[in-house]
């Protein structure tokens, strides 16, 4: 086993990502996820989540799942299962790489093979975020597939999956000067009783149709071998980075389509129904109380589906509107 | 499923009442997403093991304006959908013991 030679602390919400690997490489994309966040002040953490990344030579022999395991998620590129008594979470990336998930031990171990083009990209996006995920759900912070912008009043989040143009409409967005919560996931806390979004600025993914929707924006810094997207710097895009935790406003269901932007309301069981693909069904009451959060979150908010169409002015008027509407009902 | 079985919610399944009227259970085993509407969400929280089914039939008819035999029909029709979809167990009573559930001998058939 190669020695891990390299280490980094990110602090995330007074929770500490200690990340340590062979590969300085990997760390490096990691921490440009987190650059945007705020700098805070080492200790104070309320936990400490180690990630141990390894790169290895030659193609990943995957450990195939034990018997007792019981598959939580499958895609054309990988699977991930889930062992009950032993609360282990095993990710797989087809022939590249997989991550092993302890959360009693608030630890994962990824490996990749190095020799794959794409392995910073299964590393430090598909098998870190998952992992991440499935660690901050057990401090009590909960997963959310959503972009998200803010006006004073709070955060209107756009969920959405991969594609359903929630990152081209939080950059036109943010453009139009709203805050900047992330283009892709955020998370949910309770806190002293209330929900709060929890930002995650990652960098921003950018297809070429989202780049053609919303013209020039900064230099094109990184993509990543093996990503489907082009990568950005938030700050650097001119967004304004929000990085404490905001009350919700609103959710809005953002999907490419149409020639005219159009809103239409969604009733709060609709939303919670869209929501639900959000949990990865591990620990059973870990995953209930994410339940919880996503249910409280539709009861507490209004929800809408947007259609995009062309005019990304459009879209971006009608989320303004749903702002301002919010914004007076508060008041 | 027998009216004086007890049906229990399956702890391998995570279930929320939406903020409108539908309930949606999330099964851990299977990975599916079943979704009840109002008076099935109410006959899901009632499965506490707590009650036989004529017992909620009992509760129900007070809650729902409905003919008794109807709810009652209609009570075993969902509980031995849930009953086949592994989503409720139902504990027989001693002296059934040696009956399968109503569910379990359609599927014998």
């Amino acid at each position: 086993m190669a020695a891990v030679d390299a280490d980094a602390d990110i602090h995330f919400h007074g929770v500490e990502l200690r990340l340590r690997s062979d590969e300085p490489a990997l760390l490096d994309v990691l921490r440009a996820r987190f650059a945007a966040l705020p700098l805070r002040v080492r200790g104070g953490a309320d936990a400490v989540l180690n990630f141990e990344l390894h790169a290895r030579d030659g193609k990943q022999q995957s450990p195939a799942p034990d018997a007792g395991m019981r598959s939580v998620y499958e895609s054309e590129n990988g699977d991930a299962w889930y062992d009950d008594g032993g609360d282990r979470l095993l990710v797989r990336y087809t022939g590249a790489g997989y991550a092993v998930c302890l959360p009693r031990e608030r630890r994962v171990l990824l490996s990749v093979d190095r020799s794959a083009t794409n392995a910073a990209w299964i590393a430090t996006r598909p098998l870190f975020t998952l992992t991440l995920a499935e660690l901050l759900k057990r401090e009590g912070m909960f997963f959310l597939h959503a972009a998200g912008v803010t006006t004073d009043a709070g955060g209107i989040l756009l969920p959405g999956s991969s594609g359903s143009g929630k990152s081209t409409l939080a950059v036109a967005l943010a453009r139009a000067g709203f805050g900047f919560l992330g283009d892709d996931t955020v998370f949910l806390r309770r806190e002293n009783g209330d929900l709060s979004v929890l930002p995650f600025p990652d960098q921003i993914d950018l297809s070429e149709t989202s780049l053609d929707l919303l013209g020039p924006l900064s230099p094109r810094t990184i993509r990543l071998p093996g990503s489907p997207k082009w990568q950005f710097d938030p700050v650097h895009a001119g967004c304004a980075v929000i990085g404490e935790g905001v009350q919700p406003q609103a959710l809005i269901f953002p999907f490419l389509g149409g020639t005219k932007a159009r809103l239409e309301v969604l009733s709060g069981d609709d939303a919670l129904l869209h929501l639900a693909p959000n949990l990865l069904m591990t620990e059973r009451d870990a995953t209930q109380r994410h339940l919880d959060v996503l249910a409280d979150l539709v009861a507490a908010v209004p929800s809408y589906r947007l259609e995009l169409g062309t005019d990304l002015t459009a879209a971006v008027a009608a989320v303004e509107q749903v702002a301002a509407n919010e914004k007076r009902q508060d008041g | 499923m027998q009216l004086d079985s007890s049906p229990t919610r399956s702890d391998q399944v995570v279930g929320r009442r939406g903020p409108d009227e539908a309930t949606i259970l999330l099964d851990m085993a299977s990975g599916q997403y079943f979704t009840l509407d109002e008076v099935g969400g109410r006959i899901w929280e009632l499965c506490d093991g707590s009650k036989t089914v004529r017992e909620i039939a009992a509760v129900l008819v007070q809650e729902y304006e409905a003919a008794p035999e109807q709810i009652e029909a209609d009570l075993v029709a969902l509980l031995d959908e849930l009953y086949s979809d592994g989503l409720v167990h139902a504990a027989i009573p001693p002296d059934h013991a040696d009956q399968p559930p109503r569910a379990a001998r359609r599927r014998a058939q």
